[in-house]
């Protein structure tokens, strides 16, 4: 794909007289297989493009966005986003497209996971209904196979591609009043073991069966990595250095400084093996490894190409990956550690309460347990919280083997640990 | 596109399947997006495709392209039957049965006085620029956005039935937020979103900058307001707020296919359940719910829905009691419902259309309220304006919201500015606390753009309209820990 991408790219290029001109390519090809109440309930397949081409006229730009089908009409799109930047005002904060660098070429699509058919899949799934079906279990998830390609071309010689496959899978399984979850994926489809994903989340929900009720309040709770995911990415919205800068950042005034605890390091690399991912930013600013926080001390923050410029650092690049370092410590270690506490699987519906402190909340989800003296004794019904990644990571009791996930809230995988935190604020419950 | 869809009715009633539709569309999205004097995205989106839906042995398939022709309809026509075919093989004892529609063939644009694409784009990105130029001038302030986005969908649908309906949808929005930092803290306040089926008459009646001086000057005076007390306490909540906590406790839980676990995966399921229909007192006997898809202006007041079904106007929740649902033709038919409430609807050509809100409304009262009337029977409260905060579990029971600017209520009268506050309840606990609503004259038809739902992630759109309603004895707290 590359090559057509170039090839397009050069043409719009070369046909453009504005004073630069930026061309973006995003292609999506992906299967879908969402299932519910054990069956499937939609099967659907999907190929689509997008070209977005950005005009620099002086100091003003104007973008154009387009599907991108056999027909490309470069003289319309060029006209019609020289149109937008000629009618924009010139941008105070303006920056010419992105300098040249040679940012390497990363192609990692497995042809299994791009030419998977929907028997196949079929197949793999109805084994996990017949056995739901056996069981007087119900299951629900998406199953899905696909392959990205991302394409930056612009006037200063910059040519940034990637391409990846990824294939997941999901799955929620449900009792009269339980339920259990569990994912993962890979960009080999071969590496993805269905009927594994299946039994973990088949466990939790028989596990989880008649819940009891627990009275909210603070307990030390031990977030598995999906749970840690979701609720430590949230954290990546605010590591802006221009927040902070302003004032209006957890972070403001806080660099250099510990604010987590020591064993805490949090860092993006896209050649890390941990979290493999993609080594430029949606401008095309090269990602290099770099470390958001070492040993619980705030080292670095998000530069963009204007606020680095504007501060004399140099930009950052927004990586799609963080890497929460890890230790090999197993679920049953620190089990063994909690005098009386909760395991949780994963959160739900996380949101903002409050920016300058990072506070969240969200429901606990799919698989809730009380643990008591070292030993997990039951299931109990869920809880909303309310607390800040940035009060936990300073309250952290041990960190355990982590695994690569992806999160509801961000699209991208992260490396992430499990961890033991202290004193999490499960502020009300709910029925179930 | 009429023709190729009339192409497409030729050629799928040669196939052996049990129904096929498809939707041919042209989106068009102008956004704009200003950082303080900065404009940080002014871009144009433009998308063409088409979607294939096949029912084949009680199956779905679905395929779609960005290829409009004939060719490419014959093509992804044959990889919808494949995938209905694969799909059909492990429904087990369940076939889809769709509840029956009657054949239109209609056209349906959304009435507007101005085209919101013929607006020079000078014109609106002078607006926001004026807005935040405004705000910036407010001491204290330290960072303001503000944005428009406007819409054009024209979908052709089709449908093995032979239903061929033709579409045009315009929308119509625009808000900006001010930042504060100061008194060692960091507050917002925004002009919120206030999205119809309109042109950009809209826009236009907004009175966008004419607000912006006030909006900046109460996100300072949010540095210096204090917290709230924390207890149970009586709420008064304008409609903005309101839309939200509506759209989340009662719009979602009564999507018919979130009820019978369609979703369980990840938006979650819902605790009111078939037999709760006709009896469960989901809110006190004022709370009356409407949906209504063919309200003037609605962001779901789309003519047909993505199946070709009319939109229609129903009650969800009628005198306190869950009465009915939304539903799609799959869902309807599986309750044994005759017909459709007309609620399938997808975000574009390449997704597969499911279940959404409709326009679903808290209606006003009969009598004559203000809100002040409201607010003066309350010894010890919280007046509400704006969204903030939101999160509800997976079966809509335990909510928390907070909002945007807040003013303690004491002895009937509103007091000082707070900051902070979020409450929390339970749902049905929540509706049957509401013991007054403002009339006719305080309703607003507030609503959403960006509702999620669905794997992968699809958005959509809705009008949650409401009067001023007061809550009795609500768990209230801070937000801060």
């Amino acid at each position: 794909m590359i090559e057509k991408f170039r090839e397009i790219a050069k043409k719009i290029i070369q046909s453009s007289k504005a004073d630069h001109t930026e061309v973006f390519f995003q292609r999506v090809k992906e299967d879908n297989t969402r299932f519910g109440e054990s069956r499937v309930t939609q099967n659907m397949s999907m190929d689509q493009t997008s070209l977005s081409v950005t005009v620099h006229v002086g100091k003003k730009k104007g973008t154009l966005t387009t599907t991108l089908g056999d027909d490309i009409r470069v003289e319309e799109i060029l006209r019609r986003a020289v149109e937008i930047a000629q009618n924009n005002v010139e941008d105070p904060e303006y920056m010419p497209p992105v300098e040249k660098e040679d940012i390497p070429v990363i192609m990692r699509v497995v042809p299994d996971t791009e030419s998977v058919d929907p028997k196949t899949k079929a197949g793999v799934l109805g084994s996990i209904f017949n056995d739901a079906r056996r069981e007087n279990l119900r299951v629900a998830g998406i199953f899905t196979n696909g392959v990205y390609q991302y394409g930056i071309f612009n006037t200063n010689g910059l040519e940034a591609y990637y391409e990846t496959s990824m294939a997941s899978l999901s799955t929620t399984v449900q009792t009269e009043n339980s339920s259990g979850y569990a994912k993962d994926q890979n960009e080999d489809i071969g590496k993805i073991k269905p009927l594994d994903i299946y039994a973990v989340a088949k466990e939790k929900a028989i596990k989880g069966m008649n819940p009891k009720d627990l009275e909210p309040g603070l307990y030390d709770v031990i977030l598995e990595p999906l749970a840690v995911a979701d609720f430590v990415d949230f954290m990546l919205f605010d590591m802006d250095a221009r927040g902070a800068d302003e004032g209006r950042s957890f972070f403001s005034g806080k660099h250099g400084q510990k604010i987590f605890d020591e064993r805490v390091t949090l860092y993006s690399d896209p050649f890390s093996e941990l979290n493999p991912s993609m080594p430029f930013d949606n401008e095309g600013v090269a990602i290099k490894k770099i470390n958001w926080v070492k040993s619980g001390v705030l080292e670095n923050l998000y530069y963009d190409r204007y606020w680095a410029k504007k501060n004399n650092k140099k930009p950052t690049g927004r990586p799609f990956s963080l890497i929460f370092a890890d230790t090999e410590k197993s679920m049953d270690e620190l089990i063994k550690k909690v005098k009386r506490g909760l395991l949780i699987t994963r959160f739900w519906y996380i949101r903002y309460v409050d920016r300058k402190s990072i506070t969240l909340t969200g429901m606990t989800r799919d698989g809730l347990f009380y643990i008591e003296d070292g030993i997990m004794r039951y299931p109990v019904k869920n809880f909303r919280f309310n607390d800040s990644p940035a009060r936990a990571l300073a309250n952290v009791i041990d960190i355990g083997k982590g695994r690569r996930i992806v999160g509801e809230e961000i699209s991208f995988a992260t490396y992430m640990p499990t961890l033991l935190i202290k004193d999490f604020n499960l502020a009300s419950k709910t029925e179930f | 596109m009429k023709e190729l869809a009339l192409y497409f009715q030729d050629i799928a009633r040669r196939e052996s399947i049990e129904y096929a539709d498809i939707r041919i569309g042209h989106y068009r999205t102008q956004f704009l997006f200003l950082q303080d004097l900065s404009p940080k995205a002014i871009n144009d989106f433009e998308r063409m495709g088409l979607g294939i839906r096949v029912l084949y042995d009680g199956a779905w398939g679905f395929a779609s392209s960005t290829k409009i022709e004939k060719g490419e309809i014959e093509r992804v026509l044959k990889k919808a039957i494949e995938i209905a075919k694969a799909s059909s093989i492990v429904r087990g004892d369940y076939r889809v049965k769709l509840a029956q529609e009657p054949v239109h063939m209609d056209k349906y644009v959304v009435p507007i006085e101005i085209d919101p694409f013929e607006v020079p784009i000078n014109e609106k990105i002078n607006l926001l620029y004026g807005i935040n130029d405004e705000m910036l001038k407010v001491k204290g302030i330290v960072k303001t956005y503000s944005y428009m986005e406007l819409r054009r969908r024209d979908q052709t649908f089709a449908s093995t039935e032979g239903s061929l309906i033709e579409t045009t949808i315009f929308t119509s929005n625009a808000g900006y937020t001010a930042y504060a930092v100061g008194n060692n803290d960091t507050q917002s306040r925004s002009f919120q979103d206030y999205p119809l089926n309109k042109g950009y008459e809209h826009i236009r009646s907004l009175k966008l900058k004419e607000n912006a001086e006030r909006i900046a000057n109460e996100a300072v005076m949010k540095l210096y307001a204090a917290e709230p007390d924390e207890g149970n306490m009586d709420l008064v909540l304008d409609p903005s707020n309101l839309s939200l906590t509506i759209h989340e406790s009662v719009g979602h839980p009564t999507e018919l296919d979130r009820v019978l676990g369609y979703e369980a995966n990840y938006a979650g399921r819902s605790f009111a359940t078939p037999e709760k229909l006709g009896n469960f007192k989901y809110g006190s006997s004022i709370v009356n719910f409407v949906a209504d898809n063919t309200l003037p202006s609605g962001l779901a007041t789309t003519g047909f829905d993505d199946e070709g079904v009319e939109c229609q106007k129903w009650y969800i929740i009628k005198d306190g009691i869950l009465v009915d649902y939304s539903s799609t033709r799959e869902v309807a038919a599986i309750l044994g419902f005759p017909r459709s409430r007309g609620s399938a609807r997808a975000d574009s050509f390449s997704s597969f259309p499911i279940n959404r809100i409709p326009n679903l409304c808290l209606m006003p009262g009969d009598e004559s309220k203000t809100p002040e009337e409201l607010i003066s029977d309350v010894r010890r409260g919280v007046y509400i304006e704006g969204r903030g905060s939101y999160s509800i579990d997976q079966m809509r029971l335990n909510f928390q919201f907070g909002g945007d600017l807040f003013y303690e209520i004491k002895d009937g009268k509103k007091g000082r500015m707070l900051k902070n506050v979020i409450y929390q309840s339970i749902t049905p606990q929540f509706w049957n606390s509401l013991d007054g609503v403002t009339d006719k004259r305080f309703w607003e038809p507030r609503g959403f753009l960006t509702c999620g739902k669905g794997e992968p992630s699809q958005s959509a759109q809705m009008t949650n309209g409401a009067p001023y309603a007061r809550f009795r004895n609500v768990k209230v707290g801070r937000g801060r820990r």
